[in-house]
């Protein structure tokens, strides 16, 4: 069962360690909205050390207006960025 | 870990450098067993052989016939087996079509992620960090530089393929020629972001070299 479900909001956390990461900084600690489920991978930021990058993890689609990246964007726009699920969380628990 | 592939604009001296490092750690791994001399150069060839006319292919496809259109954005990677796209080791891919309503920019903003197997390699500037940095902080600008002037009403999504999830980058072109687009709005549409502004360009002339020469002036982006 995955954890979040198109149409839900979700936060994404704000983490930057010194490893490598795969959620871009501009899109750390703002909300979104999970537009599709990609299916399950192997972790890219486990895979990166020569581990074998289990469990798998879902990745998302996530949306967000761009107004939330940059101020005065166009109030169409929108960003979508693939994250990990243990990168998001539901937004009311933010 | 972060590695810039900006060759363009190298030194021949950087370059030359760079051909030595490049071989010497070819021969220690060579050397410590991790691959050998006949894996690497079938692995050259097989890049090699990958072509952004396979991409082509898959569009024009697209293009003339609806049902195969819809199964290259229900099944691209089943689509370009169809047409005897080598896919081996692609597991999934995501295919966006612009329409009159949505236009799509795509760019990996950590690294350069890209459909090599479709499209070859990528081209210098999708790669350069002014164009990972300025597809998010101003798209629509990097898109006016590439001659593709999307209305207001248009809404533009940019796509960042930050997860190894193969993105479909100049599937973007994926807007149907003017002639074959059945209804007048998507006719307007196509003469404000001609479809063959949206593909690839040929050259390799990265986006903020064409303003340096157009003079399009660039707004600061505020980010937030």
């Amino acid at each position: 069962v995955s954890a979040f479900s198109v149409g839900q909001r979700v936060r994404v956390r704000e983490h930057n360690p010194p490893t490598h990461i795969r959620t871009p900084l501009y899109i750390q600690g703002r909300v979104g909205t999970i537009e599709r489920l990609h299916g399950a991978f192997r972790n890219p930021e486990d895979l990166a050390y020569g581990r074998e990058g289990l469990p798998k993890r879902d990745l998302y689609l996530v949306g967000f207006e761009y107004q939330t990246v940059i101020e005065g964007a166009p109030a169409t726009d929108r960003v979508l960025v693939d994250i990990y699920e243990h990168w998001l969380e539901p937004e009311e628990t933010a | 870990m972060i590695v810039q592939h900006v060759h363009s604009g190298m030194s021949p001296e950087r370059e030359a450098a760079l051909v030595l490092r490049t071989r010497a750690l070819a021969a220690a791994l060579i050397a410590k067993g991790v691959f050998t001399q006949d894996e690497l150069k079938a692995q050259i060839d097989a890049m090699a052989k990958q072509s952004i006319l396979d991409g082509a292919r898959l569009i024009a496809r697209a293009w003339t016939e609806e049902a195969f259109k819809q199964r290259l954005l229900t099944d691209p990677v089943g689509a370009a087996a169809e047409l005897g796209i080598d896919t081996s080791g692609v597991a999934k891919m995501m295919v966006v079509e612009n329409t009159d309503q949505i236009h799509h920019l795509v760019v990996c903003t950590l690294c350069s992620c890209y459909p090599s197997f479709l499209l070859g390699n990528p081209p210098d500037w999708y790669k350069s960090v002014s164009y990972r940095a300025r597809a998010v902080s101003d798209p629509r600008g990097v898109m006016r530089e590439f001659g593709c002037v999307a209305p207001e009403s248009r809404q533009v999504r940019v796509v960042d393929s930050t997860a190894s999830f193969t993105k479909t980058g100049p599937f973007t072109g994926f807007t149907r020629p003017k002639s074959n687009v059945p209804s007048a709005a998507a006719e307007e549409a196509g003469s404000s972001c001609p479809p063959e502004a949206s593909s690839t360009p040929k050259d390799n002339s990265a986006p903020e070299s064409i303003s340096a020469t157009g003079g399009i002036a660039l707004s600061q982006p505020k980010w937030r």
